[in-house]
């Protein structure tokens, strides 16, 4: 059986059908008012509020703000939408339908990520027309996109497992992880500016790495090396992904 | 009221296995805390067979639903579908199945087309076949008309009849019903019995919970009876009322009823069981005769004049009092 459950055939038709998951979820999330409020306007706001106020010119802060977009608009849809799921039982649609746990959170996922990558293109198109930023390495900031956009949307997966039916609870705990994780990463304050303390706090969060990343793509020096960069996000979001897919499973367990 | 070559007709065969049970239950256990929900049941469903569950509210019906179809792990025990246990090979047991939940689950913010076309693309139904089916179900169901709506604005009754069309569109072997009927008007709820038969009819295994005896009764080839997790019988309807013959009832109305008299009523001799229907109580014994003298003689003492006394036969819901020890909450009057 776990010959068959890996087999070619299988795992196609469990990725088409992640794939429609997460169109759906896309479909039908991406205009709700919780994901325009906290996954696009907000941290547009929160970016112009600490940026202007630094007075700092706007290019420099071009990669911070593509950072920030990827980072709220990826891990905002599965918090916006699964908990109003559980409480209309559309959820137990997955859960009886034939894919595996791990597939239908794969596609919660993919839902995140492909809405996170596709956000990131206003402010990086902002940022070309409007203050002459240059993608001088396309292929890492291609790869920050889509490295980013899935470890922070494995981030919304796994607060979205949390089992509540009130979306207001997820988007709380959700605000209160995120907040944190932006206000200690390298994006207000560059790397080198930071005091030593700072910069170890810095590098607890994912968004440091992303931005690391986004920096080097658009022409600014990073701070480390591409490939950790690049390695810390993807072990971020396996962590996520997992302990999300595990907590699923426990709850599957106890209902 | 589907005509011969209905849609609801014809199953797939892909994923099943023909030697096997459709629906095979072993010793299977729930437990949430220290509660147990469902304790140790086993039973199985063969091919093309309309399987009743039956039981009080709190029984363990959904919980036994959501074991067999994935949405729930069990604490114990196992189950499988044609073969596939759930858990252990749950993508060819689901291949095979599809569930019609207790609360109607349709995307509010899809309309009934898009609800369908999810499902089948969940269900990887191709497209050109899955729109077919999707005409034919929605004519079938009588929301052809309302296919461009959005479910949000859809009446109780309608998102029934389009998670039942939902639960089709795959063509499952077997299928899975949670109280199909329960919240609604007397018109829904005969189209979909009608529905429900004419399924079974096309070949599809089903699986239906219900606390309404009359719907077992009617509709059922075997029903099983569960209360507080577990099988206290399961047998053809025929045959657990035959059972019930050993008891008899007897039906009485006094001129003057208080719920005194029914307590009062209850403890006399040779009296097991007093439900209440409408202006009438209903008794249990083993002994009709003695029981009605008993009846008179209590009605002269206290100065009541019987208006109304009947031996009727046995119904389900005399096994299913007598089975369960509960009894007036889980069927209205006149719905025998
Ligand atoms: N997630 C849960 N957590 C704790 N207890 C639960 C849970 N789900 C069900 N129960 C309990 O398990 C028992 C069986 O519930 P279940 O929903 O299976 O009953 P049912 O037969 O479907 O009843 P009804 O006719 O009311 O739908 C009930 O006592 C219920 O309170
Ligand atoms: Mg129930």
């Amino acid at each position: 059986m776990i010959a068959e459950a890996l087999s070619p055939e299988r795992l196609g038709k469990e990725l088409r059908r992640a794939l429609v998951i997460a169109g759906k979820d896309i479909r039908i999330y991406c205009l709700k008012p919780p994901v325009l409020l906290f996954g696009l306007v907000f941290p547009f706001f929160l970016f112009l509020a600490f940026f202007v106020g630094k007075r700092g010119p706007i290019e420099e802060g071009i990669p911070g703000l593509i950072c920030i977009s990827v980072f709220f608009a990826s891990s905002n849809i599965a918090p916006a939408g699964m908990p109003f799921e559980r409480m209309t039982k559309t959820f137990s649609r997955y859960l009886s339908a034939p894919l595996s746990l791990t597939w239908m959170v794969f596609g919660k996922t993919l839902a995140g990520f492909f809405f996170g990558v596709a956000v990131s293109v206003i402010p990086l198109l902002v940022g070309i027309i409007g203050y002459g930023t240059s993608v001088t390495s396309p292929g890492l900031l291609i790869l920050a996109l889509l490295a980013g956009g899935m470890c922070f949307s494995c981030l919304g997966t796994l607060v979205g497992s949390m089992p509540t039916e009130a979306p207001g609870n997820a988007m709380t705990v959700l605000n209160f992880v995120r907040l944190p994780l932006l206000f200690m990463s390298g994006i207000f304050v560059t790397l080198e500016e930071m005091p030593a303390w700072a910069r170890g706090l810095a590098a607890v969060s994912p968004l440091t790495y992303a931005n690391d990343l986004l920096r080097r793509g658009t022409g600014f020096a990073g701070y480390y090396g591409w490939w950790l960069d690049l390695l810390v996000l993807l072990l971020y979001a396996t962590a996520f992904f997992f302990i999300a897919a595990w907590i699923f499973n426990l709850s599957r367990r106890r209902s | 009221m589907l005509c011969s070559d209905s849609p609801l007709k014809g199953v797939a065969g892909i994923t099943a296995r023909d030697d096997f049970s459709a629906i095979e239950v072993r010793e299977l256990r729930k437990r949430y805390g220290d509660m147990t929900a469902v304790d140790g049941i086993s039973f199985r469903v063969e091919p093309g067979e309309l399987f009743g569950f039956l039981g009080p509210n709190g029984a363990g019906k959904t919980t036994t639903v959501n074991i067999l179809t994935g949405v729930s792990l069990p604490t114990a025990g196992s189950a499988s579908v044609f073969g596939h246990d759930v858990v252990k090979d749950p993508f060819r047991a689901r291949e095979a199945i599809n569930v019609v939940p207790e609360v109607s689950n349709a995307y509010p913010e899809y309309t009934a087309w898009s609800n369908l076309m999810f499902t089948a693309s969940l269900y990887g139904v191709h497209r050109g076949e899955a729109e077919q089916r999707a005409e034919e179900l929605l004519r079938a169901f009588g929301l052809h008309d309302k296919r461009k709506v959005k479910v949000k604005g859809f009446s109780q009754g309608m998102r029934r009849k389009l998670v039942i069309a939902m639960a089709l569109i795959n063509r499952p072997r077997v299928l899975f019903m949670d109280e199909p009927t329960t919240g609604l008007d007397v018109q829904s709820v005969l189209s979909i019995r009608e529905m429900v038969r004419d399924l079974n009819r096309s070949g599809i295994t089903i699986f239906l919970t219900t606390h309404n005896l009359n719907e077992a009764n009617i509709l059922c080839d075997r029903v099983a009876i569960i209360n507080r997790g577990k099988i206290v019988a399961i047998d053809t309807p025929e045959n657990l009322k035959s059972a019930a013959r050993r008891v008899q009832a007897v039906e009485v109305s006094f001129d003057r009823m208080s719920p005194e008299t029914e307590v009062e009523v209850a403890s006399l001799a040779g009296i097991k069981e007093v439900s209440r229907r409408g202006d009438k109580l209903r008794l249990l014994t083993d002994d009709p005769s003695a029981a009605v003298s008993a009846l008179a003689r209590f009605a002269g003492e206290r100065y009541l004049a019987i208006s109304y006394i009947n031996t009727p036969g046995p119904s389900l819901e005399d096994v299913f009092i007598q089975l369960t020890g509960t009894g007036t909450s889980t069927s209205r009057g006149g719905d025998r």
